[in-house]
């Protein structure tokens, strides 16, 4: 009976974590830079049997990460399953990652700690990890649980069997996330806890943890090894941080009360600290290291201790559980296994209710996420293609999206997936009446006009925002145009002809732009090709600016035909006998200025919004009103 | 016994071969017709491509940008294509072009043995693959790209394809095959279930809930 009940405890923990990250995760990842360089690197693995073992680059220049995320990914699609299912096989581990942080608490503590360790474990998570994306991470709150119950497994069951697992489940997330190398030093702690033979344990386990992580990727840490030696302090550029988030702050209670506790001499605060022990050998080499890394210049972000939460929830609720068990039992014998038989079903129940456990700051589901999905860049390619026969190249060149490259990046890999599956959906050559410009953005769900207009389609609506497509005609011509470059104080402009291109290896870039990042201050000038138009036909320009987008403005055009506002954000281009339309229209960007911020300039073209006058108007008033 | 000499001949005749850093054990890399069949020759000749792989150099690629300059390509282009990419990789080189519609094409030129699947042809040191296109078919791309590649194959000096591994091995990143990748990951997976089972078994400390004979028992022990 007591079985079964705790059964029925595990499945219910496990449906309610299932349903609550979904909600936080949503069931298809956000578009994500990230996401698309790997994706890239699995289909070239799979379709031209060519694959990496450098694995991809870390925010620590110079260090890669290696290919264990790239190659489970690319397992997962070798069976069909794509992006979204890799997403929901995510949400899917997490969610028994939850069953097994519980079950190793209650193991360790009884199944009040079980229940508060799920707490901890599930609270904030998005204060670590941005949940909608899919990219190594998101591994990392699995990977830490199976970690933590194999050192647990060591020193409760010490032998070379429990030492080899644990060094090889550490290898296996030194290899997917390039800061759980330091899990090494967590079998150290672990092997020399043996009661026997504990040096050679501890010799073995080194051994077995570094020639492992270098079996799985040679190449890669080969790199690492080469950059490290060529670069011994580290990048002191970098930014340092002084983080605080909960998985700190109930890290750092956990090693206090463990150090506490050594005063006291009681049987069972004594067996609490060998029990501790596997969820203390994860969490403190790592933190250490953590601390100290800002004093070296080196960027800790809180995003780096993903893995330790298993351990952090672990280790904070086993002396918290002994203080609160033995108060109960001097309540009454009888209050305890009443109390512990519900309150798993109870944690179930908070963690399903929206809002009562903060498994998300604020609240937070996928429903507030501004960033479009891969589903909703999926679903507008299929309307691009299927409807009006667009293709990459049409794509790249008329598709406008505040939302930046990452999505023209989506987009392509869906239509070239598109056409691998259906070579006969597209039609290779646009139909002659259909639009050549469309706008991709999301925007709030009450912004959605209401009948929606004939030229917009609703890719997908949530409660609270929505993804739109707007299909317009375009005054401007984008294959080529003029550009022209001058970097802040320099008088000289460096001007050529380009346009848009992709490559092989998924890029998508504008040769000669300036190039992204931090560096580069100045200002571009592109000077675009007017479309000819029909007489009476009314078209206009629209310059949006809001965080995250690189605003500009139009310069003032010779030509009666062109009216540019006196702010520079809108021109309307009126095609009529009596008035002289120009060949081409100047737009300009200053980046680094307050309209342009350089963390919003990637390197192509800036958003902006084109089209027949009536539609620019609408979407301009969406935009206006959110500029605030 | 004479399937053992055979092996032991060609690993030693490999060894030299990189020991040297030569560029010649292209030969290596090309099972005889007559070695043995089975497990032993499929692993001998896995053995014989990693260790003989070629990588292209730095002059490949210049080789490439002079021809170009020289306008030598127009013969072989027609003149409604663009040459819009040329990626000189490792072991391979991809090029791209374009017609009037913007509609793109590519091609790879890969060294023997860095790729697997059927070439659209083959020239002097590298194998042609065509990049599907099934968006904008088209034969007189097609024609063009393989003329392309011809032309490069034909340009590209024996100096600027080298051992991988030979101590002046250019810098690049090596591509692997599938198997491989996919091979890590059943890897990945079964180290992270085997060590789930393991923990489960082994860590079974207190039982589950207060009033369960484990626990009970425990609790005996430990007193008020």
């Amino acid at each position: 009976m007591r079985q079964s009940l705790y059964a029925a405890a595990l499945v219910a923990i496990f449906i309610a974590a299932l349903v609550a990250n979904l909600r936080v995760a949503g069931t298809s990842p956000i578009v994500w830079v990230d996401t698309f360089n790997d994706e890239n690197e699995v289909q070239r693995c799979l379709v031209h049997d060519s694959c990496t073992k450098t694995g991809v680059s870390t925010s620590v220049p110079g260090q890669v990460h290696a290919v264990a995320w790239l190659e489970l990914r690319t397992l997962l699609a070798w069976f069909g399953i794509g992006l979204d299912g890799a997403h929901l096989a995510v949400q899917l581990l997490n969610a028994l990652a939850t069953v097994l942080v519980f079950h190793l608490a209650t193991q360790l503590g009884g199944a009040l700690a079980g229940a508060a360790s799920v707490w901890i474990f599930m609270d904030r998570i998005d204060a670590l990890l941005r949940v909608t994306a899919l990219h190594n991470s998101s591994a990392l709150l699995f990977l830490g649980a199976v970690f933590v119950l194999a050192c647990t497994a060591a020193v409760e069951r010490p032998g070379f069997a429990a030492v080899a697992l644990a060094a090889l489940v550490a290898a296996v997330m030194a290899n997917v996330h390039l800061a759980c190398v330091l899990t090494g030093a967590s079998v150290l702690w672990v092997a020399l806890l043996a009661p026997r033979r504990r040096l050679l344990l501890a010799v073995f386990g080194a051994a077995l943890f570094g020639l492992a992580t270098v079996a799985l990727a040679p190449p890669t840490w080969l790199h690492n090894l080469t950059s490290l030696l060529q670069h011994p302090a580290g990048h002191p550029n970098l930014p340092a941080s002084a983080p605080n988030n909960p998985t700190l702050l109930w890290s750092l209670f956990a090693v206090c009360a463990w150090l506490a506790s050594a005063v006291i001499r009681a049987p069972a605060w004594i067996d609490y600290r060998r029990r501790a022990q596997g969820a203390m050998a994860v969490m403190v080499p790592f933190l250490a290291a953590f601390l100290i890394a800002p004093r070296f210049g080196l960027y800790a972000e809180p995003k780096y201790m993903l893995h330790l939460k298993a351990a952090c929830a672990i280790a904070a609720v086993l002396p918290l559980a002994l203080v609160v068990e033995t108060a109960l039992r001097a309540v009454s014998r009888r209050l305890l296994p009443t109390v512990e038989s519900a309150v798993p079903f109870v944690l179930a129940a908070l963690i399903v209710l929206p809002g009562s456990l903060r498994v998300s700051a604020s609240g937070f589901s996928s429903d507030d996420e501004q960033t479009p999905t891969v589903d909703d860049v999926t679903t507008a390619a299929h309307i691009l293609r299927g409807e009006y026969g667009w293709d990459v190249a049409h794509v790249l060149e008329r598709l406008k999206t505040p939302h930046g490259v990452t999505v023209l990046i989506g987009m392509r890999q869906a239509l070239e997936a598109a056409a691998a599956s259906r070579p006969e959906g597209g039609t290779g050559a646009p139909p002659t009446d259909a639009p050549d410009n469309a706008i991709m953005m999301m925007i709030g769900a009450q912004d959605v006009p209401d009948p929606v207009p004939s030229n917009w389609r609703v890719v997908r609506r949530a409660e609270h925002a929505a993804t739109v497509l707007v299909l317009a005609e375009s005054p401007l011509d984008w294959r080529t145009f003029g550009l022209c470059v001058r970097p802040a104080h320099d008088s000289e402009w460096k001007c050529t002809e380009t346009g848009w291109r992709f490559d092989a290896a998924g890029r998508i870039f504008v040769p000669d732009m300036p190039p992204p990042g931090l560096g580069w201050r100045g200002t571009i000038r592109m000077s675009v090709p007017l479309r000819p138009t029909a007489p009476g036909d009314s078209a206009a320009i629209f310059m949006p600016r809001r965080f995250s987008i690189c605003g500009g403005r139009i310069a003032a055009q010779p030509g009666d035909a062109v009216r540019v506002d006196a702010d520079g954000r809108r021109a309307t281009v009126e095609t009529r006998p009596d008035r002289t339309v120009p060949s081409r229209i100047t737009l300009e960007w200053e980046i680094g200025s307050p309209q342009c911020e350089v963390s919003a300039y990637d390197s192509v073209v800036p958003f902006i919004v084109e089209g027949n006058a009536e539609s620019v108007r609408l979407v301009e008033s969406i935009l206006r009103k959110n500029e605030s | 016994m004479a399937r053992y000499t055979y092996y032991t001949c060609r690993i030693l005749s490999l060894a030299c071969c990189v020991a040297i850093g030569a560029t010649t054990c292209a030969g290596a890399a090309t099972a005889p017709e007559a070695s043995p069949p089975g497990v032993g020759s499929r692993l001998m000749a896995r053995l014989e491509r990693l260790l003989s792989a070629k990588c292209l150099s730095p002059d490949a690629g210049r080789t490439l940008t002079e021809l170009v300059a020289a306008g030598r390509l127009q013969p072989v282009l027609p003149s409604d294509f663009t040459l819009v990419r040329g990626d000189i990789r490792v072991d391979q080189i991809e090029l791209e072009i374009r017609d009037q519609a913007g509609h793109s094409y590519g091609i790879a030129l890969a060294l023997a043995g860095s790729r697997g699947g059927e070439p659209n042809g083959q020239g002097r040191n590298f194998l042609f693959y065509l990049t599907p296109s099934p968006e904008s078919p088209n034969e007189r791309a097609a024609q063009a790209l393989l003329a392309v590649a011809a032309l490069f194959d034909e340009a590209i000096p024996d100096a600027a394809i080298q051992s991988c591994s030979g101590k002046d091995a250019p810098r690049g990143e090596r591509r692997y095959p599938r198997t491989l990748s996919l091979a890590g990951a059943v890897v990945d997976v079964l180290i992270v279930l085997a060590a789930t089972v393991f923990g489960l078994r082994a860590v079974r400390r207190r039982g589950t809930f207060s009033d369960s004979p484990q626990r009970t028992q425990r609790l005996a022990e430990e007193g008020p």
